[in-house]
This record gives structure tokens, sequence and C-alpha cells, in this order.
């Protein structure tokens, strides 16, 4: 005979959270969400658990006891938190990340609406109410005073705007071949926004660093998902020492977006996206390289040699990723315009290099043979993209494609065949928009 | 209350592991995903991929070792492999 499976009704639910030592904040996340109507229509986790039938107690102890709150409970939050990006193509709601169009990227600086998303964890309470009461900036390990700074504090210490480029590491990965996995970004991972905030290293000088310090480690107070552990990074002290490494608390002028990590984030140019840890509220400094799962195996790390595409070299020859390398970007025209024959018509987009200068950036519309130098406008500060724009006509009717290739001040251009290495980072091939003149 | 007794009627297929364990193996790895991968993440990014065995084995063994997935039997892991090899496999 065949068990009738113990149907989960909401108290059962609730009092298996509670038992795992639930907060009071995820039971509360947990009632609000159980008392909303139209709830079939947000089905899926819930859903799932909910049909799991007879085994649904064991599996929900076993997340519960790992700390899970199933976050599919946050599912309808996530959502609303996109509704600030509308023109936002979204990989992943839970997470959150999305990217825009290269055309959706034409400002010098980026609006905050325009601003990609890479999320790790779920984007914390205080964030979507913007609520700073509670935040704090805390500083320990190698230095001499340890410090814990509010917003307030933070914003009463001497503060620098800059244009800065954030530009997530996997930025590109979707041009692999063959396919790597994780989020298959195209080319819109980049933003240069105008930041405002304290040059960490203001901050670490008012702790002391120790001769001993040689890492930052960051930490940020967005909820993991499932069981995973807490998103930490870090960079050597001198990037952390470097004037352009900013603790900001404003972006554009106005407080961060929620999800860009409201109220302060680290803003690290020119490196890959997740030293710039958001909801940043704790910095570690450290007397070795830091050592988090983020840092270590194939996390944000790339081989330090070159490898045959699709193989996977062992951890020990693998190396952490830093900086940003030569890369460009076509924001005018858009893929697949249509163009007249013989209109001119202007070729514009963005180019920078990690912690190096872009020194030109090169035209081709006959699939590389022919190069010619479009016109470079030099960045405000340090770590801001370069602005490059040209003119072109095309003489017949047909298809063509428009490539943009960026040198930098070391003679490194971009490469024609994306280089593979096994998680898909630094992803800088060549930017190649098509377009149809005539037809 | 009441949606969620709906909901073990419109989820027949999750009434329970006897039922369950009828299914085709696909089926049941379709299941398994479904139910599994979608308690963290959304579902849209393993559906985004196109990877491998090995790679897609690699993304297994990472969610159970690195982010926590511990309470995935190694026959969920053998089914939501297989399911996901077959349908989210390279083009």
């Amino acid at each position: 005979m065949k068990k009738e499976p113990r149907k989960l009704d909401r108290d059962r639910l609730r009092g298996i959270l509670e038992d795992n030592g639930g907060s009071p904040e995820d039971l509360e996340r947990f009632n609000e969400y159980m008392s909303r109507r139209g709830f079939l229509r947000r089905t899926g986790v819930i859903a799932a658990l909910a049909g799991m039938g007879a085994g649904a107690e064991v599996t929900l102890q076993r997340l519960f006891g790992q700390g899970l709150i199933p976050v599919g409970w946050a599912a309808e939050a996530e959502t609303k938190a996109i509704a600030s990006k509308p023109d936002m193509i979204i990989h992943n709601d839970r997470p959150v990340n999305g990217e825009f169009s290269p055309h959706l990227l034409d400002d010098n600086i980026t609006p905050s609406p325009r601003h990609f998303v890479r999320n790790n964890g779920l984007t914390p309470q205080r964030a979507k109410n913007k609520d700073p009461q509670g935040w704090e900036l805390a500083i320990d390990g190698e230095i001499n005073t340890p410090l814990k700074l509010t917003l307030d504090d933070l914003k009463k210490m001497p503060a620098i705007t800059k244009s800065l480029l954030i530009e997530c590491g996997g930025n590109g990965r979707g041009n692999f071949v063959p396919k790597v996995r994780g989020n298959p970004w195209d080319r819109g991972a980049v933003a240069c926004s105008e930041w405002t905030g304290v040059p960490l290293k203001e901050i670490l000088n008012r702790a002391g660093l120790k001769s001993s310090a040689i890492y930052t480690a960051h930490y940020g107070e967005d909820p993991p998902i499932g069981a995973a552990p807490p998103f930490s990074r870090g960079i050597p002290i001198d990037k952390a020492m470097e004037e352009h490494t900013l603790v900001a608390y404003k972006m554009n002028g106005k407080d961060l977006e929620a999800l860009n990590g409201y109220p302060v984030r680290l803003v690290v140019p020119g490196w890959i996206g997740s030293c710039s840890q958001k909801w940043l509220n704790r910095i570690w400094i450290r007397d070795q390289v830091h050592d988090s799962n983020k840092m270590t195996g194939y996390s944000y790390r790339v081989p330090a040699y070159p490898v045959v595409p699709g193989s996977r070299p062992p951890k020990t020859d693998m190396v952490i990723a830093t900086s940003w390398v030569i890369k460009s970007l076509i924001t005018r025209p858009a893929a697949n315009t249509r163009i007249d024959i013989g209109k001119t018509f202007k070729v514009r987009g963005h180019a920078w290099a990690g912690e190096n200068q872009v020194d030109s950036v090169y035209i081709s519309t006959d699939y590389g043979l022919n190069w010619t130098k479009a016109v470079l406008t030099q960045p405000r500060n340090q770590y801001a993209w370069y602005t490059f724009e040209t003119e072109l006509a095309f003489k017949g009717k047909g298809y063509y494609e428009i490539w943009a290739r960026a040198v930098d001040n070391q003679g490194v251009t971009q490469p024609a065949r994306q280089p593979w290495n096994p998680k898909g980072y630094l992803g800088n091939v060549i930017h190649r928009v098509p377009v149809l003149v005539g037809v | 209350m009441r949606t969620l007794c709906l909901l073990l009627i419109l989820f027949p297929a999750f009434a329970g592991a006897e039922e369950a364990a009828q299914n085709s193996p696909l089926a049941e790895g379709k299941q398994r995903f479904e139910t599994h991968c979608g308690i963290c993440h959304s579902l849209a990014l393993p559906k985004s991929q196109r990877l491998d065995r090995a790679t897609w084995k690699w993304v297994i063994d990472d969610m159970v070792n690195e982010f926590g997935a511990v309470w995935l039997t190694a026959e969920d892991q053998r089914l939501i492999l297989e399911y996901v090899v077959k349908h989210y496999g390279p083009e």
C-alpha cells in the first residue's frame, strides 16, 4: 500500500524553519512570503519544496540545518530590484546577473540604470530599503588600530570623485569556444560610472598598516545563496594603497543603487570586478595572500600558460586573475543597423587597458585585412575608459562587419580569436558589429 | 495552506518517492534537476549553459563540495548529470 505523503502546510514549514535555527528575519520573510496572494504564479522553488511530498520534511531539515533559507522566498524581491534597470539583459534573476547591449553603453559616464550587475548572493534587505542605520565598515587584521566606521564617519573623511571602470572578470565569456561554465556574458558586463568615496589608502593609513600587511580580504553583507560560503576576494596591499581604489558611497552623484552595493562598495578600477566588493562591511588585512574559496582553485584564476581549449590544467598551475587587458567596445552603430549606400555615419566606442594606457584604436570593415586609425579621446582620469570615433561610408550594398581593435602603450593588442581558459575570464577578442548596407 | 495543498495536486510527480521511482531516468533527472538546482539559484543559469559531460560533472561536484548542496545523494547527482548532459550539452 502506498504511503500517503504528509502534506506540508505553512505551520509545519515554519516549525521546521524555527527548529533549525531560522533567524527572526528569516521567519519574518517566511511569513511575508506565505501570506501573499498570487502565490501560485510565483511557483518555482517553493512549489518544488512543497511538492517534495514525503521527502520534503527531511530535505528541508537538511537545508535549514545548513543555515539555508530557501532563497526562492526572496525571488520576488530580487525581481523588484531588477526593475531599476529596465534595459538589462538578465542572465539570471537569483542571484541577479545582467548586462547591457553595447549600443546602450555609449555614454562616457555610464548612467546608474545601465551599470551591469553581477551578484553572487542575494541583494541585502538594507540595500533594498536604502537604510544606512546599523551599517558599519570594520577594518581589522594586520593594523595598529582596528576601526569601525559608520556612513557618517566615512562622509567626514576627504573624498574624491572619479570616473572608474568596473568590468566583470567573466565579461566576454559567451565568446569562448568551446563553451565554458558560468554566466555567458557577451560584452556588456562593463561600465564606467562616476564614483565618489574615500581612497582606501586614507582609511588604511588611519588604521596604521603593520609591516606584516600584504593582502586585503573583503566581505559584504549580501546573504549567500544556498549554503555557499560568504563571497570574499582580496587584492595586494599595493593596489589597495593606489589612490584610485575607493571606498565609494556615491555613484553618479547619488546613493549607490541597491544592486550596485548600497550603502558602500569598493571600487578597484582596472581589475576584475569581483575585487570591487559590494555591500562592503569588513576589510581584513592579512599577512598572506587571501585564501578564500574565491581566491583559490579555479575561481577567478587563469592558467599560468596557454592551455588546449577544453582542457583543465591542475590547480597548482592556476594563478590569480588581477587586472584587465587591452579591450574595446563599439557602441555606434548598434548591431544589425541598416545603413544607406554612400551615407556617412559615425562609428564610436570605448577602449580601456587595465593598468596600462590605450595608445590607439583601429577600425576594419573587411574582416581585418585593412585597418584605419580612429580618433581617440583621452579620459578625464586614469582608469576611465577612452572614447574613439571615426566616420565611415559603404559604397555598395551587402553585409559588412565593423571591427575594432585597441592597442595599449606596451604595444599589446586584442586577439582576432579568443584565447581559451577553463572558466572564461578576461575575454578580450576584438568586437565585430554586423551592419546591412542598402538592403 | 490551501495553495500548498493545491501544489501537491498540480505537481503529482513530486507526490512521493515510490511514484517517482517509476519514471524513466531522464524524467527522474529532470525532476531532481528542477527540484534541487532551483533551491539556491534560478534555473535560468544552468539552462543557459552548453557544456560537455566532464564540465557538467565538474559543476555538479562544485555545487556539492563548494556551494553546500550536501543534501544531494550520489543518485541525485548521477540522475541530474545524465539529464543536463542530454539537454544542455554542446550544440
